[in-house]
């Protein structure tokens, strides 16, 4: 600002007092020195011509006194006339006498002799017709008065009588003297009365300038005395009256400034974006929410219209209706798709309020806008959780009912054939009615897998050794037969971490990502199948919101014509299928690697566009050495000792199938229908090992049998069969002392290794 | 704005200006009043005079004296007239002597130093009878060639004779005056007073008019005066002796001559006293003696001033 100190001037910041002295003693001085001026000039003029009319009456008198001396001759009497004039009149230099010959009759020079220069100095002007003559002059620098009075009209003579200035001069140096004097003293009490007039003005002001610094600094003082009711007093009284409008003005300002900081912090702070527009939508403040959300800085924001963010996801008649609203004055409320910074979009729900000064008109346009992307994510997937567990539900309900029945024909086929010939016709037939009740088994199990997660069992795998054995699977050899334009790649990470998974749960992802894959090539093209260590140190958007951690991802990119932005949202729903029915599928393939995905709490990313599709499946990485896996046990090892099984299962069939099972494979088996049979039954009896079912409707279900058999013969051998997938239940059973579960329905191999398992255990 | 900033001159320097303007004009008043019409002049460097003893005497001119029979200055205007006829007529210029009492212009006479004079009455006799002063003409006023002393007295005076003079001051003219002098003494002498007991004090004034004025101006009680110029000055200019009042008149006295030395040659005598006798005849000489009050000159013989001679006899003998 200007009203910075004006540079230094030792005389313009000199206290008050001093300033009035020297203004005071200044205006004196010159007064002095112009009355002096003035007084000198008129004295000088008033003693001339006062001295002139002295002169001139004593030359008069003269020329009076010494006409009969002259006429006479009486030359002593007119000297001694003359020398007693010169005494006398002490203004008087000289004196002489001329007669009317201009003779020197007498003269005051005494012995020194008459100076001749004299004679015709001062001569009369004969048209003057005046009775004197006047002249100044200076006489070896002395200044004198030469007056000449004819004597008798000038027929005696004349008289000259030289008047000394010096009384004149004397008398005005005296007189300048005393003028000096009066201003010196007047100046002295003037300069005096001026600084004590300054010290009177200054000490109020003095009060009122400490007064206004203390003010400046935030000290409010506004009880200065008012000492008198002058104008000091007045101003005083006003600023008195100033300070306290200012310290009210003060602490309202402070009132609204804590409210606006309150404010300011709220909007500062708030999760939602605040935006502020003047009426022709160019933006003019963004709060740090905006610049979180939007990536954008307030920089790169404010003065950009808000239209910068659309992501072209909406129609322009949408926008249209929104201003049209907002000009109308009213507030409109809906929902944006924006673009981010970095290209992406988000989903926001708006309130946008017009702004009015004092006279209604609008100025601004207030937006306050609330980041809903999650929120729409979160019930997306709520809906897919929703319909799948209904799904989940059906399934389920039916799928326990299938495996009991495919137990059955599975089983008995497997009896049947261990009781015929090799040789014999109806081996072929036999053995077929098994494997369609497998590939049935199978159907159901991706059903449960989808309903309920049944991951039951999970191992540390090497996800690139598990690929390497499933590509060498007839499963996934079939599809490339099928699309011979097809080309696999592979690429597997040489120092791929393990991960705890569920190995027959990633051979059916890969294998339906595969067939999916080969499927969307549509005649040549290549599936490239791919692992890789990766660590996310931010949350991941993608298809879904990919959690820090360390993960070994499997990939499997086609370069298909991608999936539309229609159907991406619904593939992994189960029986949702863009397949040509019975050419392949079941409208399960996804919606198993979905529920897979889910079970070994991974993620799937999916990237799309019409030059290919890339399915990302995100497994949390383990860093344990990888199981070998089962080892291939023969059936003859597979012989029990005559150990006596106790069969709890309350599907009749199931029991049957059991203990015939365990009965071939040389054990004792023993049956009951419910959990409460089963407890009463080990009372009296002790069995080396039960196989328990895990849901008996509607009596106790396994994990409650368990725990009141155990009560009964602590550390009782176990294992689960269940034609559900593994469930808290199963796992609580398990943490009882439970062996390992099977799931319904099974072959003689898998029931005869669990129950060698069970018993080792 | 900035047209506006530019144009304006700041109060301030206004009010240098004015200052300073003023402060210039009063200096450059006074500097003319004192440096106006000044002379420089030298008495040191100037030649140097004496003045002169006597004064400068036109040679081929005539010396003629007045007696101080009334104030220089007086005598000046009423003989200046005559004297000038007189230089006319004679063809040569005249120069006035006066001095201050009858005695110097006598001893002039004597000393042959004056070409003619006119003379009181008084002087005369003592001159005729010291060194031969001769007779010229005398002149002839209000029809006689006679004259008288008056005793004034200031006109509020108490006094009505000279004897109410007693013990007061009195102002007599010139030692050798008749009228203002020895007139007086003799009227006291008669009665047995001597003027020196008589008066309390008294001066001399060696001129009448000053004498008139004497008493006029009550410097003095009384004074004794020429009748002559009483009469003349009360006609003339009665501005004095309208405050006098005439309390004795003597006995006439031959009126106050003009006279020659005894060493004058004849014919200038002749020629002068033909001049004289003659200038009533003429019109401009009729008109200077009216202007004095004086009918013509006339000779006259010395025995006319016997009286004057007796009384001066009488007078000194008393003393």
């Amino acid at each position: 600002m200007k009203n910075k100190y004006p540079r230094i001037n030792i005389l313009r910041d000199l206290p008050l007092g001093l300033k009035f002295s020297f203004i005071v003693c200044g205006v004196v001085v010159m007064m002095g020195i112009v009355s002096t001026i003035l007084i000198e000039s008129r004295l000088n003029n008033a003693l001339h011509a006062a001295h002139k009319e002295k002169a001139l009456a004593i030359a008069r008198n003269l020329a009076e006194d010494c006409v009969d001396l002259i006429l006479t001759d009486n030359r002593l009497k007119l000297h001694q006339l003359l020398l007693n004039i010169k005494t006398t009149e002490k203004e008087v230099d000289y004196i002489f006498v001329l007669d009317a010959e201009k003779n020197v009759l007498s003269h005051s020079f005494g012995e020194k002799g008459f100076p001749k220069v004299l004679i015709d100095v001062n001569p009369f002007n004969a048209k003057a017709q005046s009775s004197h003559a006047h002249i100044k002059l200076e006489v070896d620098g002395k200044k004198i008065d030469d007056l000449a009075v004819l004597v008798l009209g000038g027929e005696v003579g004349e008289i000259h009588l030289g008047i000394s200035q010096m009384f004149i001069q004397q008398k005005i140096k005296n007189l300048r003297e005393e003028l000096a004097g009066i201003t010196i003293l007047v100046c002295l009490l003037g300069g005096t009365a001026a600084l004590f007039f300054g010290r009177i003005i200054n000490k109020p002001l003095r009060s009122l300038a400490m007064a206004s610094n203390k003010v400046g600094q935030g000290e409010f003082i506004h009880d200065l005395p008012i000492v008198a009711h002058d104008e000091i007093g007045r101003l005083t009284a006003t600023f008195n009256q100033m300070v306290k409008n200012i310290e009210k003005s003060k602490a309202e300002q402070k009132e609204a400034e804590e409210a606006r900081v309150r404010l300011a912090a709220a909007i500062d702070q708030a999760a939602e974006t605040v935006v502020i527009t003047d009426l022709d939508g160019s933006i003019q403040y963004v709060n740090p929410a905006f610049e979180k959300i939007t990536g954008y800085t307030s920089e790169e924001a404010i003065g950009q219209h808000a239209r910068f963010l659309t992501s072209g996801k909406q129609e322009k008649a949408f926008f249209e209706e929104m201003w049209t609203t907002l000009r109308q004055g009213k507030i409109w409320n809906g929902h944006f798709i924006n673009k981010k910074k970095d290209g992406s979009l988000f989903e926001e729900e708006a309130t946008i309020s017009p702004v009015k000064n004092s006279e209604e008109q609008i100025t601004n346009f207030v937006a306050v806008k609330r980041d809903v992307s999650r929120e729409i994510l979160l019930e997306k997937q709520l809906r897919r959780s929703e319909k799948m567990e209904a799904i989940g539900m059906m399934a389920g309900g039916v799928s326990h009912d299938l495996n009991n029945i495919l137990s059955g024909i599975i089983n008995y086929p497997e009896l049947l054939l261990l009781d015929l010939p090799v040789d014999s016709p109806l081996r072929k037939p036999i053995e077929t009615i098994k494997d369609s009740a497998l590939r049935a088994a199978d159907v159901v199990a991706d059903l449960l897998t989808v309903a309920r997660g049944a991951v039951a069992v999970k191992e540390v795998c090497d996800l690139n050794k598990l690929l390497l054995e499933s590509l060498e699977s007839p499963e996934l050899k079939r599809p490339l037969e099928a699309q011979p334009g097809v080309t696999l790649h592979t690429n597997y990470a040489p120092d791929l971490f393990t991960c705890s998974c569920s190995s027959m749960h990633i051979r059916k992802c890969l294998l339906n990502l595969f067939i999916n894959a080969c499927e969307a090539v549509d005649t040549v093209g290549t599936v490239t199948i791919s692992t890789s260590n990766r660590y996310i140190d931010k949350p991941l958007r993608g298809y879904d919101e990919v959690r820090r951690g360390e993960y070994v991802v499997l990939s499997v990119v086609d370069t298909g014509s991608g999936i539309s932005s229609v159907d991406i949202d619904h593939i992994f729903e189960p029986f949702y299928s863009k397949k040509i029915m019975g050419r392949s599928g079941t409208g399960l393939g996804l919606a198993v690697v979905w529920s897979a995905v889910q079970d070994h709490n991974g993620y799937i990313d999916i990237t799309t566009n019409d030059q290919g599709t890339r399915f990302d499946l995100y497994f949390p990485a383990s860093r344990e050495l990888a199981d070998d896996g089962n080892e291939q046990i023969s059936f003859q090892d597979l012989q029990g000792k005559g150990q006596t099984v106790l069969v709890i299962d309350d599907e009749a069939t199931q029991r049957d199938i059991a203990t015939s099972l365990l009965t071939k494979l040389g054990y004792y088996p023993t049956s009951v229908s419910s959990g409460e049979e089963a407890v009463s039954f080990l009372k009296t009896h002790k069995v080396d090992l039960l196989v328990l079912d895990m849901i008996m409707d509607p009596g106790m279900n396994g994990r409650k049998t368990y725990e009141q058999i155990i009560s009964l013969h602590p550390g009782q051998k176990a294992i689960i069969a269940s034609g559900f997938s593994e469930t808290d239940e199963v796992k609580k059973t398990q943490n009882l002392g439970a062996g390992i579960f099977i799931k319904k329905p099974y072959t003689i191999n898998q029931l005869g290794y669990a129950v060698k398992q069970g018993l080792n255990s | 704005m900035d047209r506006k900033k530019a144009s304006a001159i700041h109060p301030k320097t206004y009010a240098g200006m004015l200052f300073f303007g003023l402060i210039i004009w009063m200096f450059a008043g006074l500097g003319c009043d004192q440096s106006k019409d000044v002379k420089k002049i030298s008495l040191e460097k100037s030649e140097k005079i004496q003045t002169l003893s006597v004064p400068t005497i036109k040679k081929e001119s005539l010396k003629i004296a007045v007696s101080a029979m009334i104030s220089p200055k007086e005598t000046l205007g009423f003989y200046k007239e005559i004297l000038d006829y007189l230089s006319q007529k004679i063809s040569l210029p005249i120069q006035l002597v006066q001095r201050e009492t009858y005695e110097e212009v006598n001893n002039l006479i004597k000393e042959n130093d004056l070409h003619a004079a006119f003379v009181c009455t008084g002087a005369y006799v003592t001159g005729h009878d010291d060194f031969g002063m001769e007779l010229l003409v005398a002149p002839v006023a209000y029809g006689k060639p006679v004259y008288y002393s008056y005793i004034i007295v200031p006109k509020d005076s108490s006094a009505h004779t000279l004897d109410d003079l007693r013990g007061r001051k009195f102002a007599f003219t010139d030692p050798m005056s008749n009228t203002g002098k020895l007139s007086p003494t003799y009227m006291l002498a008669k009665v047995g007073e001597d003027e020196n007991k008589f008066f309390s004090s008294f001066i001399f004034t060696y001129n009448h008019d000053k004498s008139i004025e004497a008493v006029a101006k009550k410097m003095v009680d009384g004074a004794a005066v020429d009748s002559l110029i009483w009469d003349y000055f009360n006609l003339t200019d009665p501005c004095f002796t309208s405050q006098t009042r005439i309390i004795s008149k003597s006995a006439p006295y031959g009126i106050p001559p003009v006279v020659v030395p005894k060493e004058l040659n004849n014919q200038l005598k002749e020629e002068l006293r033909t001049i004289f006798l003659h200038m009533h005849e003429d019109i401009e000489g009729r008109k200077i003696l009216n202007e004095i009050k004086i009918d013509r000159f006339i000779e006259v013989s010395d025995d006319i001033y016997d009286n004057v001679r007796t009384m001066q006899k009488w007078v000194t003998d008393e003393k």
